[in-house]
């Protein structure tokens, strides 16, 4: 079956152990204000544009049904407001300004694509990661992704946020040897301010997954000022005691990298 | 990692701030090269140039230096190992000016210096005049003019001798050696009489140059006051008195004489890419005896490594040196001096060249010792796969028990020491103008002029198979033109250029009885380097997808666009994005550039040499990717008019996008086995993936690479920031190395448009 991904990335070498694949499949349910990959929020293909790299050929402003591509004032503009995201601008812009980001391939694509590198997964131990956006929001395609590579012998790992049905997790729990759980904020009402959803469904699918992943890491994005505080941290200590399993858990650094996406998707950084 | 020593930090600290020309050096080679010619006016050119290298043995100053444990200089820089060929090379009133320039930067003296210069005038007419040009030798100078091919014929000063001999026999064994032979030889045979005594004749003299340093020695003895120096002179006069005269017995004598059989090398033809090959298999056998009988530390053989490493550490030259790898046996080789090479590297901070040989089986903690050491971020060593190389030498005729030895020389070229005359800079063929020439009919784009073949109007081409088919017609054209052109000049060079030390130190010319530039060699071939493989590749994926299977364009539109030089950017962007790229793991181009690869391995099998095997294969391109970029038009792969080829096998600058697995899968597609003369790839990396934590990765990453059969690999690391301001202020950076073209060079000395290519180079570590 086909799904929506907005990124294969070959070499990554931290997300699980050894030489990895990522692929980052996209749409979130979470809206956390610190996102680096905002491209991967909305589960549909959105378009980037990069004016520094528009080389004036204009051939966006007849390929746009819309008229969104235009000069104002002798600047040349991206009107968004009108943009149903066609892509066919995107399609035609070999300069790199338009780039639509989000295309829907079938599992079987991407798991030939990641078995390019089986001889680095099997020399390092590594395999496949599915992150995103929020992987389990397409547990069918994700399941028949996880199904090709076990197939061909590639350890999986899955990066998820949590906030998805616990049915989702069952559907993969056979197939996933490492589950790296983000747990962002203990606390309910704080994680729902940062991040817009509450916190129960994540809590409680963490504990119901602590029971039955193989191997499972929790990871928290240690942002300043929002979940650094001693408090927080007491509480996050807590948690993990209460797993029922020893659990691994780290502390990613904040960093900034990813703010320059927001510009070129038309979106507002949220403030923190 | 071992600390230097306070005497190796006294003359580290020299050697880096040792200006540019050393004044005790300047003419030493000239001076008793010259007399000699004249005092032996009239006699055969062989006896005359083995008198002239003879001379300089044993005339040229002893220069010892204070604090050396090592002796010995090969003072010979490019300006005096151009005249020492004296008039093969036309001279002019410019190139006397010049050299007058530098012998005025020496301390020589007035009159010596004027001797230098009339002599060189006298000199003139010396060896006889170019014959007229045969019709081939036109065709290929005609062509040479239009930018496909370029064929400098010789060898020279790029060999890796037999210098173990020296170390095992002694110059005065190697003598006896040729007595013996000449004692077998008949009488009648008088040509070989005659190369046996100009062996000879260099074989004495390199008898007698321990004994002069160790005079040199007990004259500096005489005068010195310092404890310490006494000391290491006292040492140097017991070392030097023996070796390289007699066989080395002790580490330290092994490494004396290894630096002295060196220099005598590049006194005979420069020092440039003259290499030592390899160090840690020559001279385990010492070390391994002296540590067994005390008679040595780990740290002071060290440090005579340091000594060694500060010798072949000189401006504009690349003396390789070799480590690890595979022996005889099939075993893995590495030994305590593998390590301690990698070890000396890293403690100095630089070194002129050092290669690690890989195989299967070599051992991570030498792989990841090696990329460590590269991490420090000079790109050095370089590695070499046994498990492609040695198969594609042996399938080339080099017997397998020999092609398990091999060594690089140079940049990235590799030879069998002390076995082979490799020619290894014989002739480079511009692939990307060869396809150039395929789409205009064997017209120049850029000149107008017809260089090749006529192949027929592209605009009537039908399908990508015509591409190619007047491709392989344009290509084996100019192959032979280049090969023509080296075989003429190997007739030439061998009659013009005898070389008796390298005859003297390279298995077959003794008992054949001919030099090692006139196929004496047991293994004599040349290297023959297509360049801009990845581009062909690019070029044609890109015709193959946009024109002939999208029909975006048609071809004569297509040539349309060529010819202007895309006009319009957006659709040279079109060229460069909508087509695949060789080096991002994608077969719809990587198979082009597995395919231009082997059409030129195969067409250059059927191509004879003067003697022996003929021309190996060796997808290199050094800089030369500049001037063979600027005589090329405009090409489907989005390059505009102008512009560089890619480097060697590498991707073409910024095209691959897919990460470090993707771009080593590309290059792994290669039919690296079919070239025996090493392919060349850089590969840049960030410097975060040389930290501890990640280096396990790099370590499996360079094991797999040698599993799936990528050739030769270096790494560029560095980080674009840094060498944009070094770009922007040079003298604040004046230190920082780079890799270019398997040639370690500060990248503050490297002209603009070098740097750029550098800096718009792909960082495979995305942020």
């Amino acid at each position: 079956m086909d799904g929506m991904i907005f990124d294969i990335q070959r070499f990554s070498l931290d997300d699980g152990p050894g030489i990895r694949t990522t692929v980052f499949l996209k749409g979130c349910g979470m809206r956390c204000a610190w996102c680096h990959n905002p491209e991967g929020l909305t589960a549909d293909p959105e378009i980037m544009f990069y004016p520094q790299k528009c080389v004036g050929c204009g051939k966006c402003f007849q390929l746009c049904p819309n008229g969104c591509h235009r000069m104002e004032d002798s600047s040349r503009v991206f009107d968004r407001t009108r943009c149903v995201r066609c892509g066919a601008c995107a399609a035609q812009c070999w300069a790199g300004a338009l780039v639509m980001t989000g295309r829907c391939v079938s599992a079987q694509e991407v798991v030939e694509e990641i078995a390019k590198d089986a001889l680095f997964y099997e020399n390092s131990g590594g395999g496949a990661t599915f992150s995103g956006g929020e992987p389990l929001r397409q547990p069918d395609f994700l399941l028949e992704m996880l199904a090709g590579c076990k197939e061909r012998g590639f350890t999986c790992a899955i990066e998820t946020a949590g906030q998805v049905p616990w049915k989702a997790f069952e559907k993969v729990l056979p197939l996933t040897d490492l589950f790296l759980y983000d747990l962002k904020i203990v606390d309910g009402a704080l994680h729902r301010k940062m991040t817009g959803a509450g916190n129960e469904r994540i809590l409680n699918n963490l504990r119901r997954l602590a029971g039955r992943a193989k191997q499972l890491i929790v990871r928290t994005p240690e942002i300043p000022g929002v979940n650094d505080t001693p408090e927080e941290k007491r509480r996050l200590v807590e948690t993990l005691g209460s797993l029922g399993r020893k659990v691994e858990h780290v502390y990613l650094p904040y960093h900034a990298l990813g703010n320059g996406k927001y510009d070129s998707l038309g979106m507002e950084k949220p403030e923190f | 990692m071992e600390p230097l020593t306070p005497r190796i930090e006294k003359l580290r600290e020299a050697v880096l701030n040792a200006p540019p020309f050393d004044g005790a050096y300047v003419g030493q080679r000239l001076l008793p090269a010259l007399r000699a010619l004249e005092r032996n006016a009239g006699a055969p050119l062989p006896v005359l140039r083995s008198r002239m290298l003879a001379a300089v043995i044993s005339e040229s100053a002893a220069v010892i230096r204070p604090g050396e444990l090592i002796a010995g200089y090969n003072y010979s820089r490019a300006d005096e190992a151009v005249e020492f060929e004296t008039n093969l090379r036309r001279r002019t009133p410019k190139s006397r000016q010049r050299l007058a320039a530098y012998l005025e930067q020496g301390c020589l003296t007035v009159q010596d210096k004027e001797y230098i210069l009339d002599a060189l005038d006298r000199s003139e007419g010396f060896y006889p005049p170019e014959p007229d040009l045969p019709e081939a030798a036109q065709a290929y100078q005609n062509a040479s003019l239009g930018g496909v091919v370029w064929s400098p014929g010789v060898s020279e000063n790029h060999t890796v001798l037999g210098y173990e001999k020296v170390l095992r026999l002694g110059f005065a064994g190697l003598v006896k050696k040729i007595d013996a032979e000449a004692a077998a030889t008949p009488a009648a045979d008088t040509e070989k009489h005659t190369f046996l005594a100009c062996l000879r004749e260099v074989a004495k003299s390199a008898c007698g140059l321990g004994r002069r340093y160790a005079q040199k020695a007990r004259e500096l003895l005489a005068s010195c006051t310092d404890e310490q120096q006494r000391r290491d002179l006292e040492i140097i006069i017991k070392v030097t008195a023996r070796v390289p005269e007699r066989p080395a017995r002790t580490f330290r004598e092994a490494v004396q004489a290894l630096w002295f059989a060196h220099i005598i090398n590049t006194w005979e033809d420069g020092i440039n890419a003259n290499s030592i090959g390899r160090v840690d298999q020559i001279l385990y056998p010492y070390y391994r005896k002296d540590i067994a009988a005390g008679r040595i530390t780990k740290a002071e053989a060290f440090e005579l490594i340091c000594c060694l490493w500060l010798k072949l550490y000189r401006d504009y030259d690349v003396q390789q040196a070799m480590v690890g790898g595979l022996d005889a046996a099939g075993k893995d080789a590495a030994n305590d001096l593998s390590y301690m090479a990698l070890d000396v590297t890293e403690a100095l901070g630089f070194v002129r060249c050092l290669s690690v040989r890989l195989h299967r089986g070599s051992p991570d903690a030498l792989v990841r010792r090696a990329l460590e050491v590269v991490g420090r971020g000079k790109g050095i060593p370089f590695f070499f796969n046994d498990e492609v190389l040695i198969p594609a030498l042996a399938s080339n005729g080099i017997a397998p028990r020999d092609a398990h030895d091999y060594a690089a020389i140079g940049c990235v070229e590799i030879t069998i020491p002390g076995k082979a005359n490799p020619h290894a800079v014989s002739n480079r063929v511009n692939l990307l103008k060869c396809l150039e020439l395929a789409l205009n009919d064997g017209v120049s784009m850029t000149s107008g002029d017809r260089l090749g073949p006529a192949t027929g109007r592209a605009e009537d081409f039908t399908c990508i198979a015509d591409v190619v088919a007047a491709y392989e017609t344009q290509t084996a054209y100019f192959i032979r033109l280049a090969c023509g052109e080296s075989n003429r000049l190997e007739t030439r060079y061998g009659r013009l250029l005898p070389m008796a030390y390298k005859s003297l130190l390279t298995e077959g010319c003794l008992r054949s009885g001919r030099d090692f530039n006139a196929g004496g060699a047991k293994y004599n071939y040349h290297e023959s380097m297509p360049m801009g493989i990845p581009n062909v590749a690019d070029s044609l994926a890109a015709l193959d997808q946009l024109v002939f299977q999208e029909k975006r364009y048609t071809l004569a539109e297509t040539l349309n666009i060529l010819r202007g030089n895309f006009a319009d950017e957006s659709v040279r962007r079109e060229f460069l994005h909508a087509a695949p790229k060789f080096g991002n793991d994608d077969d719809r181009a990587d198979n082009w550039a597995a395919y231009a690869m082997a059409h030129y391995c195969r067409e250059l099998r059927g191509v004879k040499g003067v003697s022996g095997l003929g021309f190996f294969a060796q997808p290199f391109t050094f800089l030369w990717l500049i001037e063979a970029g600027s005589m090329t038009a405009a090409t489907p792969d989005g390059r505009r008019d102008g512009e560089n080829l890619a480097y060697s096998v590498s991707p073409m600058q910024g095209r691959d996008t897919g990460g470090m697995t993707a771009v080593l899968n590309s290059i792994a597609k290669l039919p690296a086995r079919m070239a025996a003369g090493s392919t060349s790839a850089i590969i840049e990396a960030d410097p975060a993936l040389f930290e501890p934590g990640r280096l396990v990765h790099m370590v499996t990453l360079m094991k797999t690479a040698v599993q799936k059969g990528v050739g030769q690999l270096q790494f560029n690391v560095v980080s674009a920031e840094t060498l944009k301001k070094a770009q922007e202020r040079p003298d604040e950076y004046a230190n920082l190395a780079v890799r270019v073209s398997g040639f370690s060079q500060r990248f503050c000395l490297l002209d603009k448009k070098l740097q750029d290519h550098i800096i718009a180079r792909t960082k495979h570590e995305k942020m």
